[in-house]
C-alpha cells in the first residue's frame, strides 16, 4: 500500500483535485459578479426601506419606455415612467402628489420620494463626470 | 515515495484551505465595505451609508434606533410626544420632558435670542393657520394672521433646568422643533457611528446631509447644493463642495409651497416663515445653505440666514467660528461668506457666483 511505485492518484486525490478546480471556477464567477461595471445604471424602488424592484439600464444607450405600478398598500399606487429621458412619477393617490410634480431624474443619486407611500425611487450608480456628487444637500 | 505522497497530499490540503479562505475574506469583506440603509422617520427619508466592519453596521442600526426615538419625543403630531404634551399644556402648567427635548428647545431658544428672533419656534399658530405641509393649505387674511401673531413670541417659553419642564406662557401658543430637530437627530447618529470607531461615513436625513471622515478613497465627499429652481432648470445641483467632517444643511422656498396657487399666479407661498410677519419670509433668497461641524447649528442657521435675508444673515454668520453660508438670491445670484470663497465649484450656469 505505502510503496505505491506508480504514484497512481487514487480516487480520493482526484476529486480534490476536482473539487479546487470547481473552487477556483467559482472564484472567479464571484470576483466577475461583485465588480461593478462603469457606466452601469440601475433604477431601484423601494417601499419603506426595502427594495422592491431594480432595473439594469444602460446609461449611454436608448431603452424602451417601460411604466410600473408599484402598489404601495391599502389601496396606494405610484405609478413610474422609465425612459431615455430619466425617470418620473407619472401619477399616484397619494394625498400631496409631490412626487408627480418632481422634476425627472437622471443622474446617479437623485431619487423622487413619496413620504405619504413612504416611496422611493432612485437611481443608482457610479457618478460619472466634472458634475458627478456623492450626495446633494436640499 | 511515501513522503512524496504525503507532500502532495498535504500541499492539496494547504490549497484547500487557503481557497476557502480566500472565500470567507470575500465574504468579510463584502460585509467590511459599505453598510446602506434607507429609512421613513421625522416626516422624512433618510439615507445611511457608512463604511466599516459589522460593529459599524451595528451603530448604524443603533443609530437609526436614536433617531426613531428622538421622532417620538419631538414630533408635533405623535400623541403622547413631549410637544404635544406641552403644546396642549400652553397656558395651564410645565411639562416634564425628556432630556433630549428639553436640549433641543433650549438650544432653539439660544438661536431664538441670538437672531432677535428670526428663527422661533413658537410659530406653530402660524403654521397651523396656513396648513401649507397639510393636505388643505390655503392663504388666511390679514385678520387671521393678526390675530395669532402675538402667540409667537419665543420669550415666552419657560425653562425649568432642575425639573427638566418647559411651559408656555399663554394659551393657544404651541411649538414646533420642525426647524431644528433633524439637525439634533444627526449630530446624535454621528456621536453613535464615531463612539464606534466609524471613520467614513454620509448621512442624509431628508436633505440635511452630514459626514464624519472624507470618502474612504482619500477625497473629501462631494455635495452638491440643490438648485432651487430644478424644475425649469433641469438641474439637480448649482454648486458642489467638498466636504469632510462636515454637515451641509439647505433651506428654501422650493420644498414645500402651495401648488395650486404657484400654478396660477407664479407666487410662491413657502413654509418658512418669518414669525415677525406670520407671511412667508420674503427677504430676497430663494435658497440658504450652512456649512459646518455640528448639524443642529447648521439646520438652524439655514432657516435663520433665510428668514433674515443675505445681507442681515452674512453679517451673524460671519461673526461665528466655523460656519460658513451660501445665500441664492431671487435673482439667481450666488453669495458665500469669506470662507467659501473660490471653494465652490459651479455647475450649471442658470446661477452667477458673485466675488
Amino acid at each position: 500500500m505505502f510503496m505505491d511505485k506508480s504514484m497512481k492518484p487514487k480516487i480520493g486525490d482526484i476529486f480534490v483535485y476536482v473539487f479546487i478546480v470547481i473552487l477556483v471556477g467559482l472564484s472567479f464567477l464571484g470576483l466577475k459578479t461583485m465588480s461593478v461595471d462603469k457606466g452601469n445604471i440601475r433604477v431601484q424602488i423601494e417601499l419603506d426601506g426595502q427594495v422592491i424592484d431594480s432595473l439594469e439600464v444602460w446609461q449611454d444607450g436608448e431603452i424602451e419606455a417601460q411604466e410600473i405600478r408599484v402598489d404601495t398598500g391599502e389601496g396606494g399606487y405610484n405609478i413610474v415612467k422609465i425612459s431615455s429621458e430619466g425617470v418620473v412619477v407619472l401619477d399616484a393617490n397619494c394625498p400631496d402628489r409631490l412626487c408627480v410634480s418632481s422634476p425627472t431624474i437622471k443622474v446617479p443619486g437623485q431619487s423622487i420620494v413619496c413620504i405619504p407611500h413612504k416611496f422611493v425611487v432612485r437611481i443608482i450608480g457610479e457618478s460619472q463626470g466634472d458634475n458627478a456628487v456623492d450626495d446633494t444637500a436640499s | 515515495m511515501r513522503n512524496i505522497n504525503r507532500i502532495s497530499r498535504i500541499f492539496t490540503l494547504f490549497s484547500i484551505l487557503i481557497l476557502i479562505l480566500s472565500f470567507m475574506t470575500g465574504c468579510i469583506s463584502d460585509t467590511e465595505g459599505q453598510h446602506d440603509k434607507s429609512f421613513f422617520a421625522m416626516d422624512t427619508v433618510m439615507n445611511f451609508r457608512v463604511f466599516g466592519d459589522r460593529s459599524a453596521k451595528k451603530a448604524m442600526n443603533k443609530a437609526v434606533d436614536k433617531i426613531k426615538e428622538i421622532e417620538k419625543h419631538m414630533s408635533s403630531t405623535y400623541k403622547d410626544s413631549d410637544i404635544v404634551k406641552i403644546n396642549k399644556a400652553a397656558g395651564i402648567e410645565p411639562v416634564k420632558v425628556h432630556d433630549d427635548t428639553f436640549y433641543v428647545i433650549k438650544k432653539a431658544l439660544e438661536y431664538g435670542q441670538l437672531s432677535d428672533g428670526a428663527l422661533d419656534i413658537t410659530i406653530r399658530p402660524i403654521v397651523e393657520l396656513w396648513g401649507i405641509t397639510s393636505d388643505n393649505p390655503k392663504v388666511p387674511s390679514k385678520e387671521e394672521i393678526d390675530e395669532r401673531l402675538p402667540l409667537v413670541d419665543y420669550r415666552k417659553v419657560v425653562l425649568d433646568q432642575d425639573n427638566k419642564t418647559v411651559f408656555l406662557e399663554e394659551k393657544g401658543m404651541g411649538i414646533d422643533l420642525g426647524a431644528i430637530a433633524k439637525g439634533y437627530a444627526a449630530d446624535e447618529a454621528v456621536r453613535i457611528l464615531r463612539e464606534a470607531g466609524v471613520e467614513n461615513a454620509l448621512l442624509n436625513l431628508g436633505g440635511n446631509v452630514i459626514t464624519i471622515g472624507g470618502n474612504p478613497d482619500g477625497r473629501p465627499w462631494r455635495i452638491g447644493i440643490q438648485d432651487p429652481r430644478s424644475q425649469e432648470t433641469g438641474q439637480p445641483h448649482f454648486a458642489i463642495v467638498g466636504v469632510a467632517n462636515a454637515t451641509v444643511v439647505s433651506s428654501g422656498d422650493y420644498e414645500r409651497y402651495i401648488q395650486e396657487i404657484y400654478e396660477k399666479t407664479g407666487e410662491r407661498y413657502h413654509h418658512i416663515f418669518d414669525p415677525k410677519t406670520g407671511y412667508p419670509a420674503d427677504k430676497g433668497l430663494m435658497a440658504s445653505t450652512i456649512i459646518s461641524s455640528s448639524s443642529i447649528d447648521a439646520d438652524a442657521l439655514s432657516t435663520i440666514l433665510f428668514i433674515m435675508g443675505y445681507e442681515e444673515g452674512f453679517k451673524l454668520i460671519e461673526k461665528l467660528d466655523n460656519v460658513e453660508a451660501i445665500a441664492v438670491t431671487l435673482d439667481k445670484e450666488v453669495y458665500t461668506t469669506e470662507g467659501l470663497k473660490g471653494s465652490l465649484i459651479q455647475s450649471n450656469d442658470h446661477y452667477r457666483i458673485m466675488d
